[in-house]
């Protein structure tokens, strides 16, 4: 499929392994960091906005509602930073053996989005708890998670891969690129909902990809809907076309990386 | 496949006007100076990189041995790393398992293998890593100078293994400036310079074309290098040489390169004020400084019309290992030197034997020449 086979999938697989790997060799807790740091960004959004701000949803009477709100649409953001910024890093960062090893460089960006898979998992059970507590548990509407899940990577890999090749030619991407997407987390109704936005801006907020995604855990996780069929629809036809040129453009440029790594 | 690949840095063509077909069987060497663009070719074989303009048709699966050692995890153990670089041939654990000890008692680094690589000498990390070829299974396979590691008795099992590796591959591809592991290994040989093709054909042939080249080259760049080197100092006038050479037997030319075992002989000239308690010196030293023959003689017998003189070292054969000698000759007058040339010459053996620096001279002749 698209000019991979079985072998390639087995190497992304294990070009994922090394990756984790690699980013916590030599730190004593190793592999816990993975865990210990999206639980850190998720309890400190709790305390801030749970007991420090109390923030409450229109309509709700609790702030835990808010934090459950809070956190369906903020965790999966940060599968989404972790996986964007180590896709766009993935080329660069592997140079060695880019520039040795005749392989499909286009599964480094591919296989290291799938990292953001650990942070969701965290804010996963993270969240899960919090709704407990909450006394608002999942429903059967999670069989539509696979579904939000596949859309949202799918989405995210169509970006690492332009992003991954153009980091190799300019290499100021790697600065901007967190100051980028903190813009992009404010201008998406994750911290706050849609309802609070300008009508102007509330309209064009529709074709916002990364709405659309918060949008669906939303619907899926804490809200017990079937997500938006025309906003998956919406993401899915969009992050194929991105991917496609994507991957067109990656293979017609990996050919330089050679001389520009 | 042809085609030529410009670098951004300097818009200097690597490789040009380049084409050329392998065929399934061939095991293609190829050798070339430093910059020649034969690592640039085999990086574009490879598709690590794509040509410029020109076209380049890969049936196959290639697979490339650039560097080694890429993969090395400082951090973990010689083992984990085994695992890591079956891994990024895109193998899983059940692959790797049946091969790893074999890999292991390759690499022979004993308990060193459960240790961290960063613990591992700069040898002990080359072994692992060649050790780590095991896992190539190669349709096509490219690879660039990795062949020459670790001590001479792993060199050895090195060289053994690549060929076991290369008998395995539908095509081999080698870069490499060992003329004898191409003529080993390889059908067919390429010699490149300055991005083109000089020569293809037989590994014999070529590699003793471009040995030739080389040797040629070095030799106008000796002579460049002898011109200043080469010193003539006249302390007292009236004293002077006018021609210090080797004349090769054969040939009657005079050379500054010389092949150890063939017939030469030095030709010293020069004037001479006064004959009385003169002698000429003659001193071969090699470039570390060891004296490796010396010879007085008195000048009386080799003077003709009262000033001019004239004599012939034979050396038949000359028989000094390879390396770069210094000719001191002198003319002295009552133990005080008058006249002196120093030059500089080289010596290089055909078949060189393995082991030391041989240091046979022969006895040499001493005739008078009057010419």
């Amino acid at each position: 499929m698209m000019g991979f086979n079985k072998q390639d999938a087995i190497l992304a697989f294990n070009l994922l392994k090394m990756n984790v790997r690699d980013r916590y060799l030599g730190s004593a807790l190793g592999g816990l960091w993975a865990i210990a740091n999206p639980l850190f960004m998720l309890s400190l959004y709790t305390f801030v906005f749970g007991f420090v701000f109390k923030v409450r949803l229109p309509g709700a009477d609790t702030t835990l509602a808010y934090v459950v709100w809070l956190i369906s649409g903020y965790g999966p953001w940060i599968a989404t930073t972790e996986a964007i910024v180590a896709s766009a890093n993935s080329v660069v960062g592997s140079s060695g053996i880019v520039k040795n090893m005749a392989f499909k460089v286009e599964l480094l960006p591919i296989s290291a989005a799938f990292i953001g898979l650990i942070s969701l998992s965290v804010s996963f059970v993270f969240l899960l708890i919090l709704m407990i507590c909450a006394d608002n548990l999942p429903t059967w509407h999670l069989i539509w998670l696979p579904l939000v899940i596949g859309i949202h990577f799918l989405f995210v890999i169509s970006i690492g891969i332009w992003l991954s090749a153009v980091m190799v030619f300019i290499r100021d991407l790697a600065q901007a690129l967190p100051n980028l997407l903190t813009i992009i987390l404010f201008l998406t109704p994750i911290f706050y909902s849609m309802d609070s936005m300008p009508a102007v801006i509330r309209n064009i907020t529709f074709i916002n990809p990364f709405y659309q995604i918060s949008d669906a855990y939303r619907n899926v996780l804490i809200l017990h809907i079937q997500p938006s069929f025309n906003g998956l629809v919406y993401v899915f036809l969009l992050s194929s076309v991105v991917f496609y040129f994507g991957l067109r453009v990656f293979r017609k440029v990996k050919g330089f990386f050679d001389s520009a790594l | 496949m042809g085609g030529s690949y410009v670098q951004k840095e300097s818009d200097k063509v690597a490789v040009k006007d380049v084409n050329l077909t392998i065929k399934e069987g061939d095991r293609l060497g190829i050798v070339g100076r430093n910059g020649a663009g034969k690592s640039t070719l085999l990086h574009m074989i490879a598709g690590l990189s794509s040509p410029t303009s020109g076209e380049i048709v890969v049936e196959g699966k290639v697979t490339s041995i650039m560097t080694l050692g890429l993969g090395l995890r400082d951090d973990l153990s010689g083992r984990e790393n085994i695992y890591i670089d079956g891994e990024m041939q895109g193998k899983n654990r059940d692959h790797i398992d049946p091969m790893i000890e074999e890999v292991i008692s390759f690499a022979d680094l004993g308990e060193f293998i459960d240790y961290p690589v960063r613990t591992y000498s700069t040898g002990m990390k080359a072994r692992l890593a060649f050790a780590m070829i095991a896992f190539i299974e190669p349709e096509i396979l490219i690879i660039d100078e990795a062949l020459a590691v670790g001590d001479a008795s792993f060199a050895t099992k090195a060289t053994t293994r690549i060929k076991e590796i290369c008998a395995k591959g539908k095509i081999v591809i080698i870069v490499s400036h060992g003329m004898e592991s191409i003529k080993a290994i390889c059908n067919r040989c390429l010699w490149m310079d300055s991005g083109s093709v000089v020569m293809d054909g037989s590994p014999d042939e070529v590699t003793k074309a471009y040995i030739e080249a080389v040797r040629s080259e070095d030799e106008i760049a000796l002579l460049d290098k002898f011109r200043r080197y080469v010193g003539k100092h006249i302390y007292v006038h009236g004293f002077d040489f006018t021609d210090v050479s080797f004349i090769d037997s054969v040939s009657g030319q005079s050379k500054l390169l010389l092949e150890s075992g063939e017939n030469y002989f030095l030709r010293l000239k020069g004037n001479v004020a006064s004959v009385s308690n003169v002698i000429i010196n003659v001193k071969l030293i090699r470039i570390d400084d060891t004296l490796f023959f010396e010879e007085t003689f008195s000048i009386e017998d080799f003077v003709f019309n009262q000033q001019f003189f004239g004599i012939e070292i034979e050396f038949s054969p000359i028989i000094l290992g390879s390396g770069i000698y210094r000719l001191d000759v002198s003319i002295n007058q009552e133990s005080k030197c008058v006249a002196q040339s120093l030059s500089i010459f080289e010596v290089y053996v055909l078949n060189p034997p393995s082991g030391g620096k041989p240091m046979l001279i022969t006895p040499v002749m001493i005739s008078l020449t009057t010419n």
